[in-house]
């Protein structure tokens, strides 16, 4: 298949944001409705499937930690960041000492761009002995963020197990509280009660007939026959 | 998609279940028109669903109409149709979705799936390459989530978020594909149905468990340990299954919890009472059911193959 970086002319080692705006500027461009022309339409309908699917590759690529080289033979991509498949190493980072825990600040900017997979390779240099409740939150953000549902939750709690005071984890940690007992956020209805909890007619016979002695013990009557 | 994502019915309007039908009437004709009798066949409800978020989505104007067709000879069906792509989409997207699943079918399970696989591949086939030159996105990327997932199947010991992700990835793609002409909507509608296919691949998973562990075939909730009480019994033991089922229930409604998120920032338009029932009310009360169905430890599952139990 054709390399899905020159498709979009983007350099290989482009970040996330450089990529998304020349996907972005190459899709106003073929945008089929700017052809009144239906050949014309039809040329830029087959581009605008090529940009969709290299745009779609990469970004998939990059989310499963693929490395570059698998697209080109020969020119073996050295410099710059290096995703390799275990997500281990981050060129970028390697003058980082590790051993004074790590640089949380450039994992959350990482995190907020998108870049999940640079964002998981720091992390990832940390040594387990050195892990501290950010390093366990920002884990669980980045588990959130690809949709890994699962480990999301596990480290979340872990971080609230480390830093119980720390309100920015145990407000994500109960937000997830929250959606695993049944919270969907906009549902105009309430968990479980529309099929289980409605009041059948016996509750609300019960309720008449104590509504009505209240009103007989101050002096009305709700129901006249009893 | 197995049949999984469709309305709850009692809460569901009259008018909106005309509509809902119309729809996958509609989708029936579409499939009828482009790729012959056979593919109808396969149809299952929750690909409405997908015809409904595209009209949704773009804002399609359908209109209701009366037709007849070889299912409903006698009466004349309330049938939609609308101006734009959505039809022609859904009806790619399911001949695509279905060649990857008898494909799917012929590697592994039981010998009734491979006799049926092998009696449609051939035709399944000639309609998938149509679709493909329609839609070569979507098609290489079932193609490549296809792949990944067997693979993933193959290894046996993979956590439930790994073996979700294949799934996940490729309603991924078919959701993405609604944003045709919107990059701005692309990545939002791909969330969304990432969510969704885990959704679906986690009820997939738990309405396999039984038939899984009698027949020793992968199952991600049932973990690797368990396997050698075949030993004793092909019936999965009852904590077992309980665990099983507790790991899945949480595992959803974080799922549905996030996709409630990431739903309630698209457009949906006119058709948002509809889908506003799937999401909240269907995809819950058909987990409840799976459920319900794999404790009992009955070894039938919620689908009847490809096409997904309707629930008339």
């Amino acid at each position: 298949m054709n390399d899905p970086y020159s498709i979009l002319g983007v350099a290989r080692n482009a970040s996330e944001a450089e990529i998304k705006s020349a996907y972005k500027q190459l899709v106003r461009k073929y945008h089929p409705d700017r052809y009144p022309d239906p050949d014309m339409a039809k040329l830029a309908n087959e581009k605008m499937s090529e940009i969709n699917t290299a745009y779609d590759r990469i970004m998939e690529d990059r989310r499963n930690g693929v490395s570059y080289d698998s697209y080109s033979s020969q020119t073996s991509y050295s410099t710059g960041r290096n995703y390799s498949s275990s997500g281990n190493t981050y060129n970028k980072y390697s003058d980082f000492n590790p051993e004074t825990a790590f640089d949380a600040y450039s994992v959350r900017q990482l995190l907020a761009s998108g870049d999940l997979n640079a964002a998981d390779s720091i992390l990832a240099g940390v040594p387990e002995n050195q892990r501290d409740a950010e390093w366990y939150y920002l884990k669980g953000m980045i588990s959130y963020r690809r949709g890994w549902f699962n480990e999301a939750y596990h480290y979340t709690s872990q971080a609230t197990r480390l830093a119980p005071g720390n309100q920015e984890y145990s407000e994500a940690f109960r937000q997830m509280n929250r959606q695993r007992s049944g919270y969907m956020t906009g549902s105009a209805y309430q968990p479980n009660s529309p099929m289980v909890n409605s009041p059948d007619v016996c509750d609300i016979l019960n309720g008449l007939c104590l509504a009505d002695c209240c009103c007989e013990c101050l002096g009305g009557d709700l129901i006249p026959c009893c | 998609m197995f049949g999984y994502v469709k309305p709850y019915k009692p809460f569901l309007r009259v008018y909106e279940n005309e509509l809902y039908r119309a729809a996958y009437c509609g989708l029936c004709r579409e499939l009828n028109r482009s790729f012959g009798f056979v593919p109808t066949l396969t149809l299952s409800y929750d690909l409405a669903f997908l015809v409904l978020a595209d009209i949704g989505i773009n804002s399609y104007r359908p209109e209701i109409t009366h037709e007849r067709c070889p299912v409903h000879p006698v009466r004349k069906a309330k049938c939609l149709k609308c101006s734009g792509s959505a039809f022609e989409y859904a009806a790619c997207a399911q001949v695509i979705l279905v060649y990857h699943k008898l494909r799917d079918d012929l590697h592994d399970k039981g010998l009734k799936h491979r006799l049926r696989a092998l009696a449609l591949i051939h035709r399944a086939g000639a309609d998938y390459k149509k679709a493909a030159a329609k839609y070569p996105t979507l098609a290489q990327a079932v193609e490549r989530a296809m792949e990944r997932q067997w693979r993933t199947e193959r290894k046996r010991s993979v956590s439930l978020d790994r073996a979700a992700e294949p799934t996940a990835a490729m309603m991924r793609a078919v959701f993405r594909e609604l944003g045709r002409y919107d990059p701005d909507k692309r990545d939002l509608l791909g969330q969304f149905g990432y969510m969704l296919g885990r959704y679906v691949y986690i009820c997939d998973a738990l309405d396999d468990l039984n038939e899984d562990f009698a027949s020793g075939s992968f199952d991600p909730l049932i973990p690797k340990a368990a396997y050698k009480l075949r030993r004793n019994s092909k019936i999965l033991p009852k904590e077992q299954r309980e665990k099983a089922a507790a790991l899945a229930e949480n595992s959803v409604m974080l799922t549905l919890g996030a996709l409630a998120e990431v739903y309630v920032r698209l457009d949906l338009g006119g058709v948002k009472p509809m889908t506003d029932n799937i999401i909240y009310l269907g995809l819950r009360h058909t987990f409840d059911e799976v459920k319900k169905n794999a404790l009992s430890g009955r070894k039938k599952n919620m689908k009847t193959g490809l096409k997904g139990y309707n629930n008339e």
